[in-house]
């Protein structure tokens, strides 16, 4: 599961540079995600632009990526396409994410506030 | 259509592609290959994980009619039966604002459920018979 992380002040903004986090891949992703969000700033922002289909186990391994975060850290969500979208709104997982258009919208204001 | 695959989510991901790319054949729109592609993703998975739990030699077969509403499926497969012999419910997981108490799975059915009709399960001669109805063009179920 090919992932990227990026640091900001406030944020960590990490892009999954595959297209889809699905059974075959949620678990790899989890643990990778676990691995680059060990430590870090409050904000971690998951930037899904290029990803095109997620299922449930990927879905499930989103969750768990933010309850591994803690309460003191949140997890956001970046660019849903229109299928990735359907499946957070009929789960209604798009009411427990902040969602952004983008991840230039996620973290544009910091890098032009330095 | 007529597909035969592994039980591995690999062969599911391929199995998927097969739809996809079958799509303009079936005559569905980008909405349709969505949906279909999820309830499809979901089902397959439940049968790899649950029914054949791993197994190499458990085979699932996967036949696709286009009818007049839409799409009619049916997925067969060497696994083991459905508990209670019938598919779940499905109800919609509560999301709570309790962070600790979100759920990380179970949304399968549910997502099924919402997005097909007529779900019938059977068993007969040890494999494990699962139909529905997907409509397509918006007609019935709308999401």
């Amino acid at each position: 599961m090919q992932l990227t992380a990026e640091q900001f002040p406030d944020a960590t903004l990490i892009t999954v540079l595959e297209s889809r986090i699905d059974a075959a891949s949620a678990i790899a992703f989890k643990d990778q995600m676990r691995d680059l969000t060990d430590d870090g700033p409050e904000r971690v922002v998951l930037d899904l632009a290029g990803v095109d289909f997620v299922d449930s186990s990927g879905l499930g391994a989103i969750v768990a990526t933010m309850k591994l975060l803690g309460p003191e850290r949140r997890l956001e969500i970046a660019a849903l396409s229109p299928t990735v979208e359907k499946v957070f709104r009929l789960t209604r997982m798009d009411s427990v994410f902040t969602i952004h258009e983008s991840a230039k919208m996620a973290v544009g204001k910091q890098t032009l506030a330095s | 259509m007529k597909l035969t695959l592994p039980s591995d989510p690999f062969a599911v991901r391929a199995a998927l592609e097969q739809v996809r790319l079958a799509s303009v054949a079936l005559e569905m729109s980008d909405v349709d290959v969505a949906r279909a592609e999820i309830v499809l993703a979901e089902i397959l998975n439940n049968v790899v994980e649950h029914a054949c739990c791993g197994r190499p030699d458990c085979r699932i077969d996967v036949v696709i009619d286009r009818v007049q509403t839409g799409l009619l499926v049916t997925v067969v497969d060497d696994g083991d039966a459905m508990p209670d012999g019938a598919p779940p419910a499905g109800k919609a997981a509560e999301i709570q604002c309790d962070l600790v108490r979100l759920p990380e799975g179970g949304f399968g059915w549910s997502l099924i459920r919402d997005l097909t009709r007529d779900v019938v399960y059977a068993r007969s001669d040890g494999r494990n018979y699962l139909s529905f109805a997907l409509d397509l063009n918006g007609m019935a179920t709308a999401q």
